[in-house]
């Protein structure tokens, strides 16, 4: 005990920063001041503490400006009536009065719900699916992983575009094939119609975001250990008991994240459908509605009063999915 | 011990250095994150905004649509000669988000200092809200200039009696046609809506797609209400329901009409499928005129342009147009003399620019003579000033003749109403093209909206 620094000479020194929380700190107060180890221990944690406002200060600041910030004056601008570049007139609760009886807004929400449950219902599933595939003693995995990755890396105005011309009704390729094979009937104006708009559009988010949980399930499979499935071989266990036993019970935490994700990046879904259909057509989704109304029809604080509505939607849906999925922790 | 210490010194060392370059890293993630987010999110926001930002005196921004660059470039070369100080930052941005990303930059330091619009209510929003300076006293000052500016074409930038912007292309709506198929099935332009259905019936015998259409971004289609409602009924109508006069509504049976036609044209099958949702800035629909799958579009006259450029074989051979034409009495007006246009490009000066007055002087070249010249001979539309111009191409000159003999330019309502009533108008139409909607409930929804919207 030379030395404060050398009392705990085989610590790592940020290893220590995290642990030393409040108990340590009370237990250390009891202490007479004057220990010299004692006062070296508390000038260590202040300066750990010192170490992890820097680290988090910044984050934290672009966080408050970029994120905190705008969120408090959408609530204002939901109070306004207001064009964005006018004089703003206070409302009150106008905005909100006139969207809960807003038909256009009902159903955009609807449009939402149905793309929640498609994501859940297919994004996750062909995810795990993908995910297992890539992790099975097959040849090839390495390019099926970076084929089956790609759609996540491309730009999502470029997919949209790329997708506008494969459903194109003339010379697009869904149409093409389809006549191809003796199927004229089937042709459609994919994107034109109000009965097939959606869906069409659905199917290219999943097309973009399965490979996202793809990736997530791989993470999340390669974390169970070996010995588990080892010892359930052993004991003679089929290939689909051990997944349905085994496999999925421990993923359900990565599963937990998914659907959170999922719910999530459904409800404030955006970019396709503004790049394909600008929300025409029935695919009409909240955040579309948003900024159509925002920027579009100049009427700022009614599509912030969209945007808080959504904002609050989000945050009960989340905490309705995370305490369904509590106690995902028992193993 | 002593090996024990200087391991700790050092470790204390390697924390503050990974410390402060985790730091750092941190730091420099966050402001690129930020940049990205930025110029993903608003294409030339965030350049206009660095100059704008800088503000001086020195460096003007103008704002203008992406196919309009040889009319842009010349003018900022020939402003250079008088200005060699100022540096002009021209940003080029595509026809469809353009009216969003102006609305938001407008008002902020990201606002440009000169900047396109169609005039109407998407102008006047701004001019309400004192963000755009009126040029009459400029205009007084070089008469050389704004006296060869026509003054009926002022009338869509002027709001109480003072003008915010001047004209420097002026579009029209046609009909444009494929004139090798017309011949191959034996076919005329017809010169009544009557005789339009018979060309519809013939083209479909024949499996043709009689128009291409593509209206995911709306206002293709409106072109179509606009002319059928202009041939349906007084061509007044539509100025007299949104000055609100006695008796005259969105819902009179000119706007009714109009959607009545559309959905017996849906109905008839005479559209390209599928055009709801095909993107004309993308081409989806150019491409079936110029591939022949279809032998008509009802377009704008930089139709033209464009197929000198995707497909120049097409505009030089078999590309032509016929004005929309006539509904015979007592279904409509029976005259064909209302032309469906507006202002193409008109220019003003953000009163928050650094540098008014040469702002101003760069809206002088850009709507001068010369700059005329320059659009007609990159073929970009009809010039607002046409005395003094050289036309050599038919097709031009027949533009700049429609525009003088007509009794009537109607102005695109999308771009003549305020943003709100617009929109209304805009997804009303659309419905009427996909048959969600009756033409009643549309007619009755605009009006509705427009209540609300002009008597505020």
């Amino acid at each position: 005990m030379a030395s404060a620094a050398g009392s705990t000479p085989d610590r790592d020194p940020i290893a220590v920063a995290a642990p030393e929380t409040a108990p340590r700190r009370a237990a250390r107060g009891q202490r007479p001041p004057s220990d010299p180890a004692v006062n070296g221990r508390a000038r260590r944690a202040w300066r750990d503490r010192m170490v992890i406002a820097g680290f988090l200060l910044p984050a934290l600041l672009v966080y408050a400006v970029f994120v905190l910030w705008p969120i408090l004056n959408s609530f204002y601008f939901s109070t306004l009536d207001w064009n964005g570049v006018g004089q703003p007139v206070q409302v009150g609760l106008g905005n909100f009065r006139e969207l809960v009886s807003d038909r256009a807004a009902w159903e955009a929400l609807w449009h939402n719900i149905v793309l929640i449950a498609v994501s859940l219902v297919v994004q996750l599933p062909v995810g795990l699916a993908l995910a297992l595939l890539l992790l099975a003693p097959i040849r090839g995995t390495k390019v099926l992983r970076t084929i089956y990755f790609l759609p996540l890396l491309m730009s999502t105005v470029a997919i949209g575009i790329l997708w506008s011309f494969i459903y194109n009704p003339t010379f697009g390729v869904v149409n093409r094939v389809l006549e191809t094979v003796g199927l004229e009937a089937l042709r459609q104006g994919w994107l034109g119609q109000p009965s097939t708009a959606l869906a069409s559009v659905i199917v290219v988010i999943c097309w973009q975001f399965i490979p996202f949980y793809m990736i997530l399930y791989r993470a999340g499979l390669t974390s169970i250990p070996n010995e588990i499935n080892e010892a359930a071989v052993v004991d003679g266990a089929a290939s689909w008991p051990r997944f349905r036993f085994i496999t999925l019970p421990l993923l359900r935490s990565t599963t937990r994240t998914a659907v959170v994700l999922s719910v999530i990046g459904s409800l404030r879904y955006f970019d396709l459908i503004w790049v394909m259909t600008r929300g025409g057509n029935s695919t009409e989704v909240l955040a579309t509605y948003m900024y159509s109304q925002a920027f579009s029809s100049s009427r700022l604080g009614y599509g912030s009063a969209v945007a808080v509505a959504l904002f609050v939607v989000a945050m009960v849906v989340t905490v309705l999915v995370l305490s369904r999925l509590r106690g995902a922790q028992e193993y | 011990m002593a090996r024990l210490g200087s391991r700790a010194a050092l470790s204390r060392r390697l924390r503050t250095i990974t410390g402060m370059l985790v730091v750092l890293m941190m730091a420099a993630s966050c402001t690129s994150g930020v940049n990205t987010a930025e110029s993903s999110g608003a294409a030339g926001g965030s350049e206009a905004a660095a100059s704008g930002g800088a503000g001086g005196s020195d460096t003007i921004t103008i704002w203008f649509l992406d196919d309009t660059q040889e009319h842009i470039e010349p003018a900022i070369e020939r402003f250079n000669e008088e200005f060699p100080d100022i540096t002009v930052e021209a940003q080029a941005i595509e026809n469809d988000p353009y009216k969003d990303q102006l609305q938001t930059a407008m008002g902020t330091e990201a606002a440009p200092d000169v900047f396109h619009t169609w005039g109407g209510g998407y102008l006047q929003q701004f001019v309400d809200a004192d963000l755009v300076e009126p040029l009459d006293d400029y205009m007084a000052e070089n008469t050389e200039w704004s006296d060869a500016l026509p003054e009926a074409t002022l009338d869509a930038v002027t709001f109480d009696d003072a003008v915010y912007g001047v004209p420097a292309i002026l579009g029209q709506v046609q009909m444009w046609y494929r004139t090798d198929i017309f011949e191959e099935h034996g076919l005329e332009p017809p010169a009544t809506y009557d005789e339009l259905l018979e060309v519809v019936t013939t083209l479909k015998e024949n499996d043709v797609t009689p128009f291409t259409l593509a209206n995911s971004t709306r206002w293709p289609g409106a072109f179509w209400l606009i002319y059928l409602a202009t041939r349906s009924g007084d061509p007044e109508t539509f100025i007299n329901a949104y000055n609100r006069e006695e008796g005259v509504s969105f819902e009179d049976e000119a706007f009714v009409k109009a959607g009545e036609r559309i959905q017996e044209l849906v109905e008839m099958d005479a559209f390209v499928q599928g055009f709801n949702g095909l993107n004309y800035d993308t081409g989806e629909s150019r491409a079936q005129l110029w591939s022949g799958d279809a032998a008509m579009e009802l377009m704008g006259d930089w139709q033209y342009n464009t197929a000198l450029e995707e497909a120049p074989d097409v505009a030089e051979n078999s590309l032509d147009f016929f004005p929309f034409p006539a509904i015979e009495a007592p279904e409509g007006t029976g005259d064909a003399n209302t032309i469906v246009g507006g202002l193409n490009g008109a220019y003003s000066v953000s009163s928050n620019s650094g540098n008014v007055d040469a702002s101003k002087a760069l809206v002088r070249y850009l709507t001068d003579t010369e700059s005329a010249q320059a659009i007609i001979d990159g073929s970009l539309g009809t010039p607002n000033i046409t005395e003094g111009v050289e036309i050599t191409d038919p097709i031009q000159q027949r533009f700049v003749d429609a525009m003088a003999e007509a009794d009537n330019l109607q102005l695109y309502y999308d771009q003549f109403l305020p943003p709100e009533l617009a929109e209304v108008h805009l997804d009303t139409t659309q419905e009427l093209f996909g048959m969600s909607t009756t033409p009643d409930e549309a007619a009755s929804t605009v009006e509705s909206a427009a209540q609300d919207v002009l008597t505020e």
